[in-house]
């Protein structure tokens, strides 16, 4: 073999090799969108019923493409709503039942109601219930949620008052002021801002009546929340109004360190970059 | 805030306090039997004695206050230093910290994070750096803002946490430094604004590009009409998934490590069983917990041409998008995408990712010829524009050579900084609305003054998600 041969064979190994590392970097890249759409939901189903959430997640992106690709049209969005909810009725992993529970938030409706407020009284699945249903529209949703307050404790209760206050559930505000007035303080911090989402006149009277018995520490966190009420509203389209100043209404809240004398000015330099 | 107000007022109270008839009460009493603790009373005579002791002590310690504490020699008294801390270290907060400890205006106390290890470098780093073992470390970021003598925060963690953390440092009275992207969703970024405005704090992103030359030039020309009326902006960033933390490949399910806090880690979002490629550095490619490359450089480059055309405060009105995802794995963000923008002067954005079509960076294409910048890169066409000198009756934008820099001014001077809270809000938006688009597969309508998605139900379902208990956004 000639010198000549030597030195190309040496760099077609190494060419091969580069390709080679390459193409092992870019495993993730490398795999997008090869598949196709499947047409059998059941069998999808069957496959996400174990998954663990680790590499093994073709039932999950096969999942995710399936519901994209019907979502809309309204019978086969509906079809698929069905089988999901009989699933989350199922022995299937958490896992699985969470990245259904993704799926019911883009498609979820009334139908998906009824197995979702069981799931938010059980202590593993409560979270992913509200992951769908915040996004529910409709009474029933609302509902679900409010009969689920007198249901549960802990945070398990705390996170049913986020998700009303979520969803600015009107309907919601007098058992919210119930929790504003109660005994537990975590309970009542979390009405009071959910109250404040909500919003509307019977909010703002319940936390301006709270905010004028309640204790000094507490009034902090009524405030901000009381003065929300008034303006947020499920049916706001009140223009944000374009602040080019943060300081409109920040002189009251300034750090005593910035009332300090000034410090020396140092002339600007170059800093180090952050990176990203 | 109370515990604060309270506080200073004791501060305050034990400074000023009048000597009444309480005090000279008190100062008999003192003759009598001295309270535990109290030096007993000195008489003249006595004091008299010791003078000779005090005052050759006086001359052969003469310097025994460094200058620098007394802020002479051009150094910043611990007065006035602006006391700060960080959160998150296992990414971005090492660089933005060391960047902070290099001003002669910070003094960095302590540092948060919810694994052991980083939290342990990152401490090991601010004593190294005072000679001292005095930074104190935190776990729970709750317990780190009730200290109650901090002036600012730097937070560099997941993009699912950016929300609650900075409410609530907002809440605590502290001014922050915030990294990009600025929030996880639309609803949270709004959150965050009006919470920056209500409670007066001082915001900077981590949107370093403005403080950059080339940046700042290239944008200074667009906005002052160098190549006319703008007819297409090219925003190009990257593509697929990069293994920041040298963790692709181990996927496997598992008990998280001891050093890690993993549920806390995980926080608002979904709860996902642990492997290790999800979490340090590479959860930027999971959508419960970063947005991809789209959202990893919304707050560069999209920010930049806002910059130029004067659009910190605007927003899109129309977006559609295509994405290509990974079909395994654990990472579920766009892989390659593609989103048109429409403004509503009738300027079309493209931003894409993984198209050679569309230069890395950004570059604003006008009636006269277009202007290109990104890192390292500045061209123009035509190409005498690099040079144009932007003249006194010109518009001038904000000028920063440091960003770090910048925020400590503002902090000091109350003013905003080069990349407030609202402007990368705006920025962080159009990043968003393209995540939904591709989702839905469908044309945004997006109303940029009232925020809200127009005809839509199914897309504004995708404006925030819901939180794990017991996570709430504070008010």
């Amino acid at each position: 073999m000639t010198n000549q041969k030597i030195q190309k064979t040496v760099i077609a190994v190494l060419a091969l090799g580069l390709i080679a590392a390459g193409a092992a970097a870019q495993t993730t890249d490398a795999q997008t969108m090869k598949r196709t759409v499947p047409k059998d939901l059941d069998g999808i189903l069957k496959a996400l019923a174990s998954y663990d959430g680790g590499l093994e997640s073709d039932a999950y992106w096969d999942l995710r493409n399936y519901v994209l690709a019907r979502k809309d049209t309204p019978e086969a969005r509906l079809a698929c709503e069905e089988k999901l909810v009989a699933f989350l009725d199922s022995k299937a992993t958490l896992t699985a039942k969470t990245d259904v529970c993704r799926q019911l938030r883009v498609i979820g409706s009334g139908k998906s109601v009824p197995v979702l407020e069981k799931m938010l009284l059980q202590k593993d699945t409560t979270d992913i219930a509200r992951y769908a249903l915040e996004k529910i529209p409709g009474t029933d949703a609302d509902d679900a949620l409010i009969g689920a307050l007198a249901k549960t404790k802990g945070d398990l209760k705390k996170g049913i008052i986020t998700s009303l206050g979520q969803r600015k559930a009107r309907s919601a505000a007098a058992e919210l002021g119930k929790l504003l007035r109660g005994p537990d303080p975590e309970y009542a911090g979390a009405a009071a801002i959910a109250l404040g989402q909500i919003g509307g006149m019977d909010a703002a009277e319940a936390l301006g009546k709270f905010l004028a018995v309640t204790s000094p520490l507490f009034k902090e966190t009524i405030a901000r929340p009381c003065s929300d009420a008034p303006r947020n509203s499920s049916r706001s389209k009140t223009p944000r109004p374009r602040s080019r100043s943060m300081t409109s209404s920040s002189a009251k809240s300034f750090r005593p360190s910035s009332a300090r004398r000034p410090c020396a000015v140092r002339s600007p330099r170059q800093g180090t970059k952050p990176g990203n | 805030m109370a515990q604060r107000s309270s506080r200073m007022a004791r501060r305050f109270n034990s400074r000023n306090e009048a000597p009444g008839k309480d005090s000279r009460e008190r100062s008999d009493r003192w003759k009598e039997t001295p309270p535990k603790g109290f030096l007993p009373r000195v008489t003249r005579r006595d004091f008299l004695k010791t003078l000779p002791v005090a005052v050759a002590g006086a001359a052969g310690f003469p310097a025994i206050v460094k200058a620098a504490t007394l802020g002479r020699e051009g150094a910043v008294p611990p007065s006035d230093k602006i006391v700060m801390a960080g959160i998150g270290f296992g990414m971005q907060g090492i660089p933005n910290m060391r960047a902070f400890l290099q001003k002669d205006e910070v003094r960095w106390v302590a540092v948060c994070d919810l694994d052991k290890e980083h939290l342990k470098q990152a401490q090991g780093i601010v004593n190294q750096h005072y000679g001292n073992e005095s930074c104190a470390t935190y776990h729970d970021f709750r317990e780190l803002y009730a200290r109650g003598d901090l002036d600012a925060v730097s937070i560099a963690v997941p993009d699912h946490w950016h929300a609650i953390l900075s409410i609530s440092a907002a809440r605590a009275g502290l001014d922050i430094f915030g990294e990009k992207p600025f929030s996880h969703s639309l609803a949270e970024g709004r959150a965050m604004c009006d919470a920056v405005k209500r409670y007066g704090r001082v915001w900077q992103t981590g949107s370093w590009q403005r403080s950059v030359d080339n940046f700042h030039r290239a944008s200074e020309l667009v906005r002052n009409g160098r190549i006319g009326k703008i007819l297409r902006v090219e925003v190009g960033l990257p593509a697929g998934h990069y293994d920041f933390a040298r963790t692709f490949g181990q996927w496997a399910v598992g008990p998280p490590p001891r050093e890690l806090d993993y549920d806390f880690w995980v926080g608002p979002a979904p709860f996902v069983p642990y492997c290790k490629a999800r979490v340090h550095m590479n959860w930027r490619w999971n959508m419960d917990f970063g947005g991809g490359q789209l959202m990893d450089w919304i707050g560069h480059h999209l920010d930049i041409a806002h910059w130029g055309l004067g659009f910190d405060y605007a927003g899109p009105i129309e977006v559609q998008g295509r994405g290509e995802f990974p079909t395994t794995g654990i990472y579920n963000s766009a892989t390659r995408y593609w989103v048109d923008a429409k403004y509503a002067d009738g300027t079309p954005f493209v931003l894409a990712g993984g198209y050679d079509e569309i230069q890395s960076g950004t570059k604003w294409i006008g009636e006269y010829g277009w202007i290109w910048v990104d890192r390292g890169g500045f061209e123009t066409q035509p190409a005498y524009l690099v040079n144009e000198i932007i003249g006194p009756g010109e518009i001038k934008l904000i000028k920063s050579r440091d960003h770090c820099q910048n925020f400590v001014d503002s902090v000091k001077n109350r003013a905003l900084t080069i990349a407030p809270a609202e402007v990368a809000h705006r920025s962080a938006s159009v990043g968003h609305l393209g995540v939904i688009a591709i989702e839905t597969g469908r044309r945004i309508k997006w109303d940029p003054a009232t925020e809200t998605i127009s005809g839509d139900a199914e897309a504004n379902r995708l404006l925030s998600r819901a939180y794990r208990g017991p996570w709430q956004l504070p008010a």
